[in-house]
Protein backbone atom coordinates (compact mmCIF):
# COMPACT_ATOMS: atom_id res chain seq x y z
CA UNK A 1 0.00 0.00 0.00
CA UNK A 2 1.86 3.13 -1.11
CA UNK A 3 1.55 6.72 0.06
CA UNK A 4 0.42 9.24 -2.48
CA UNK A 5 2.49 12.40 -2.75
CA UNK A 6 2.32 15.38 -5.05
CA UNK A 7 5.43 17.23 -6.13
CA UNK A 8 6.27 20.22 -8.29
CA UNK A 9 9.33 20.09 -10.54
CA UNK A 10 10.68 23.49 -11.59
CA UNK A 11 13.17 24.31 -14.33
CA UNK A 12 13.94 27.20 -16.65
CA UNK A 13 11.78 26.12 -19.55
CA UNK A 14 9.33 24.07 -17.52
CA UNK A 15 9.88 21.44 -20.16
CA UNK A 16 13.09 19.41 -20.44
CA UNK A 17 14.92 19.39 -17.12
CA UNK A 18 11.75 19.43 -15.05
CA UNK A 19 10.58 16.31 -16.88
CA UNK A 20 13.89 14.56 -16.29
CA UNK A 21 13.68 15.39 -12.60
CA UNK A 22 10.02 14.51 -12.17
CA UNK A 23 10.53 11.20 -13.88
CA UNK A 24 13.61 10.34 -11.83
CA UNK A 25 11.86 11.26 -8.58
CA UNK A 26 8.87 9.10 -9.49
CA UNK A 27 11.17 6.09 -9.92
CA UNK A 28 13.32 6.75 -6.84
CA UNK A 29 10.30 7.27 -4.61
CA UNK A 30 8.47 4.24 -5.93
CA UNK A 31 11.31 2.23 -4.40
CA UNK A 32 10.56 3.92 -1.08
CA UNK A 33 6.86 3.10 -1.23
CA UNK A 34 5.53 6.39 -2.54
CA UNK A 35 3.21 6.95 -5.47
CA UNK A 36 4.34 10.25 -6.99
CA UNK A 37 2.17 12.63 -8.93
CA UNK A 38 4.34 15.32 -10.52
CA UNK A 39 3.57 18.68 -12.09
CA UNK A 40 6.16 20.71 -14.00
CA UNK A 41 6.53 24.44 -14.41
CA UNK A 42 9.05 27.23 -14.88
CA UNK A 43 10.02 29.67 -12.10
CA UNK A 44 7.66 32.42 -13.23
CA UNK A 45 4.71 30.00 -13.07
CA UNK A 46 5.57 28.86 -9.53
CA UNK A 47 3.27 31.22 -7.63
CA UNK A 48 0.32 30.26 -9.80
CA UNK A 49 0.88 26.54 -9.21
CA UNK A 50 1.38 26.99 -5.47
CA UNK A 51 -1.78 29.03 -5.11
CA UNK A 52 -3.87 26.40 -6.89
CA UNK A 53 -2.61 23.18 -5.34
CA UNK A 54 -0.97 21.67 -2.33
CA UNK A 55 2.46 20.10 -2.98
CA UNK A 56 4.43 17.90 -0.62
CA UNK A 57 7.68 19.35 -1.92
CA UNK A 58 9.26 21.30 -4.75
CA UNK A 59 12.29 20.03 -6.68
CA UNK A 60 14.09 22.70 -8.70
CA UNK A 61 16.97 22.84 -11.12
CA UNK A 62 16.83 26.60 -11.78
CA UNK A 63 16.82 28.94 -8.77
CA UNK A 64 13.32 29.77 -7.54
CA UNK A 65 11.98 32.62 -5.46
CA UNK A 66 9.75 32.34 -2.42
CA UNK A 67 8.41 28.81 -2.00
CA UNK A 68 5.71 30.01 0.40
CA UNK A 69 6.54 27.48 3.08
CA UNK A 70 6.58 24.42 0.83
CA UNK A 71 9.77 22.37 1.37
CA UNK A 72 12.00 23.05 -1.64
CA UNK A 73 15.13 21.15 -2.65
CA UNK A 74 17.71 21.58 -5.35
CA UNK A 75 17.48 18.61 -7.67
CA UNK A 76 20.71 19.31 -9.58
CA UNK A 77 22.16 16.14 -8.10
CA UNK A 78 19.54 14.04 -9.86
CA UNK A 79 20.71 15.30 -13.23
CA UNK A 80 24.44 15.21 -12.70
CA UNK A 81 24.37 12.09 -10.54
CA UNK A 82 26.38 13.88 -7.86
CA UNK A 83 24.34 14.29 -4.67
CA UNK A 84 21.40 11.98 -5.32
CA UNK A 85 21.70 10.42 -1.89
CA UNK A 86 21.56 13.79 -0.16
CA UNK A 87 18.49 14.70 -2.15
CA UNK A 88 16.73 11.49 -1.12
CA UNK A 89 17.71 11.94 2.53
CA UNK A 90 16.47 15.51 2.72
CA UNK A 91 13.23 14.92 0.88
CA UNK A 92 12.39 11.77 2.84
CA UNK A 93 13.10 13.65 6.08
CA UNK A 94 10.70 16.43 5.04
CA UNK A 95 8.01 13.91 4.12
CA UNK A 96 8.36 12.02 7.42
CA UNK A 97 8.19 15.30 9.33
CA UNK A 98 4.94 16.03 7.54
CA UNK A 99 3.64 12.63 8.57
CA UNK A 100 3.94 10.92 5.19
CA UNK B 1 16.82 7.47 -32.72
CA UNK B 2 17.09 11.13 -31.92
CA UNK B 3 20.88 11.34 -32.15
CA UNK B 4 21.90 12.54 -35.59
CA UNK B 5 25.30 12.17 -37.20
CA UNK B 6 24.92 15.51 -38.96
CA UNK B 7 24.56 17.19 -35.57
CA UNK B 8 27.87 16.04 -34.15
CA UNK B 9 30.90 18.31 -34.08
CA UNK B 10 34.32 17.37 -32.79
CA UNK B 11 36.89 19.80 -31.44
CA UNK B 12 34.89 22.84 -32.48
CA UNK B 13 36.82 26.06 -32.13
CA UNK B 14 34.52 28.78 -30.89
CA UNK B 15 35.59 32.05 -29.28
CA UNK B 16 32.56 32.70 -27.14
CA UNK B 17 29.40 31.17 -25.75
CA UNK B 18 27.31 33.21 -28.18
CA UNK B 19 29.32 32.02 -31.15
CA UNK B 20 29.23 28.41 -29.96
CA UNK B 21 25.49 28.38 -29.36
CA UNK B 22 24.54 30.28 -32.49
CA UNK B 23 26.83 28.35 -34.79
CA UNK B 24 25.89 24.93 -33.44
CA UNK B 25 22.17 25.82 -33.41
CA UNK B 26 22.44 26.88 -37.06
CA UNK B 27 23.40 23.28 -37.87
CA UNK B 28 20.03 22.24 -36.48
CA UNK B 29 18.29 24.78 -38.73
CA UNK B 30 20.24 23.43 -41.71
CA UNK B 31 19.23 19.91 -40.80
CA UNK B 32 15.62 21.06 -40.90
CA UNK B 33 14.82 19.84 -37.39
CA UNK B 34 14.19 23.27 -35.94
CA UNK B 35 12.73 26.59 -37.11
CA UNK B 36 15.03 29.44 -38.06
CA UNK B 37 14.04 31.19 -34.83
CA UNK B 38 15.63 28.39 -32.77
CA UNK B 39 19.19 29.82 -32.55
CA UNK B 40 17.98 33.12 -31.12
CA UNK B 41 15.66 31.28 -28.72
CA UNK B 42 18.60 29.17 -27.54
CA UNK B 43 20.65 32.31 -26.90
CA UNK B 44 17.78 34.07 -25.14
CA UNK B 45 17.05 31.11 -22.91
CA UNK B 46 20.69 30.69 -21.97
CA UNK B 47 20.84 34.28 -20.70
CA UNK B 48 17.85 33.87 -18.39
CA UNK B 49 18.04 30.18 -17.50
CA UNK B 50 21.59 28.95 -18.08
CA UNK B 51 22.24 25.33 -18.89
CA UNK B 52 25.77 24.78 -17.61
CA UNK B 53 26.18 21.64 -15.49
CA UNK B 54 29.14 20.41 -13.47
CA UNK B 55 29.05 16.77 -14.55
CA UNK B 56 31.00 13.83 -13.14
CA UNK B 57 33.86 13.97 -15.62
CA UNK B 58 34.07 17.68 -16.54
CA UNK B 59 31.74 20.64 -17.04
CA UNK B 60 29.13 20.37 -19.77
CA UNK B 61 26.08 22.32 -20.96
CA UNK B 62 22.70 21.13 -22.21
CA UNK B 63 21.30 24.07 -24.20
CA UNK B 64 17.66 23.73 -25.19
CA UNK B 65 14.57 25.92 -25.52
CA UNK B 66 10.82 25.79 -25.83
CA UNK B 67 9.44 23.03 -28.06
CA UNK B 68 7.58 25.56 -30.18
CA UNK B 69 10.86 26.24 -32.01
CA UNK B 70 11.32 22.58 -32.85
CA UNK B 71 10.04 20.76 -35.94
CA UNK B 72 11.18 17.30 -34.98
CA UNK B 73 13.09 16.05 -31.96
CA UNK B 74 16.85 15.73 -32.38
CA UNK B 75 19.98 15.52 -30.28
CA UNK B 76 23.47 16.56 -31.20
CA UNK B 77 26.75 16.88 -29.36
CA UNK B 78 29.66 19.21 -29.82
CA UNK B 79 33.07 18.76 -28.20
CA UNK B 80 34.98 21.99 -27.80
CA UNK B 81 38.61 22.65 -28.67
CA UNK B 82 38.87 24.79 -25.57
CA UNK B 83 36.52 25.40 -22.61
CA UNK B 84 33.98 28.19 -22.91
CA UNK B 85 32.40 29.99 -19.99
CA UNK B 86 28.75 29.21 -19.21
CA UNK B 87 26.62 30.00 -16.21
CA UNK B 88 25.35 27.13 -14.11
CA UNK B 89 21.77 25.96 -14.26
CA UNK B 90 21.54 25.95 -10.47
CA UNK B 91 23.21 29.35 -10.09
CA UNK B 92 26.59 30.12 -8.58
CA UNK B 93 30.02 30.60 -10.14
CA UNK B 94 30.40 30.26 -13.92
CA UNK B 95 31.82 26.98 -15.14
CA UNK B 96 33.75 26.00 -18.25
CA UNK B 97 32.12 23.28 -20.33
CA UNK B 98 34.11 21.32 -22.87
CA UNK B 99 31.10 19.55 -24.30
CA UNK B 100 27.64 20.70 -25.35
CA UNK B 101 24.59 18.50 -25.73
CA UNK B 102 22.11 20.65 -27.67
CA UNK B 103 18.60 19.25 -27.36
CA UNK B 104 15.69 19.86 -29.69
CA UNK B 105 12.74 18.35 -27.84
CA UNK B 106 9.29 18.37 -29.34
CA UNK B 107 7.24 16.45 -26.77
CA UNK B 108 8.88 15.86 -23.40
CA UNK B 109 6.29 13.28 -22.35
CA UNK B 110 6.77 11.20 -25.46
CA UNK B 111 10.54 11.70 -25.38
CA UNK B 112 11.03 11.11 -21.67
CA UNK B 113 12.86 7.82 -22.21
CA UNK B 114 15.41 9.61 -24.38
CA UNK B 115 15.75 12.34 -21.75
CA UNK B 116 16.41 9.66 -19.13
CA UNK B 117 19.06 8.10 -21.38
CA UNK B 118 20.74 11.48 -21.76
CA UNK B 119 20.82 11.72 -17.98
CA UNK B 120 22.50 8.31 -18.01
CA UNK B 121 25.14 9.56 -20.45
CA UNK B 122 25.79 12.68 -18.38
CA UNK B 123 26.32 10.52 -15.29
CA UNK B 124 28.69 8.12 -17.03
CA UNK B 125 32.24 9.34 -16.35
CA UNK B 126 33.93 6.79 -18.62
CA UNK B 127 31.66 7.50 -21.54
CA UNK B 128 32.01 11.27 -21.23
CA UNK B 129 35.78 10.95 -21.22
CA UNK B 130 35.78 8.68 -24.27
CA UNK B 131 33.57 11.11 -26.17
CA UNK B 132 35.91 13.93 -25.29
CA UNK B 133 38.89 11.99 -26.65
CA UNK B 134 37.11 11.10 -29.88
CA UNK B 135 38.78 12.45 -33.01
CA UNK B 136 35.95 12.08 -35.49
CA UNK B 137 32.19 12.53 -35.68
CA UNK B 138 31.80 8.83 -36.47
CA UNK B 139 33.66 7.88 -33.30
CA UNK B 140 31.34 10.04 -31.20
CA UNK B 141 28.29 8.65 -32.93
CA UNK B 142 29.41 5.08 -32.34
CA UNK B 143 30.00 5.81 -28.65
CA UNK B 144 26.70 7.55 -28.06
CA UNK B 145 24.26 5.74 -30.33
CA UNK B 146 24.15 2.48 -28.33
CA UNK B 147 23.51 4.43 -25.12
CA UNK B 148 20.64 6.39 -26.57
CA UNK B 149 19.14 3.52 -28.43
CA UNK B 150 18.77 1.01 -25.57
Amino acid sequence: MSTRIKILSVCGSGVVTSHMIANKITDMFADEGYDVEADECNPSELDGYLSREKFDFIAYSSPIGDAHGVPAFSAMGLITGMGEDEFMEETLKALHEAGK
Amino acid sequence: MLLRKDLIRVNADYDSREEALRSFAEEYVKAGVVKDTYPQAILNREKVYPTGLPAVAFDIAIPHCDSKYVNEAAIGVCTLAHPIEFNQMGGGEPIHPVMLFMLAIKDPDAQISTLRKIMGVIQNKDLLEKIRQAKTEDEVYNLLAPELDK
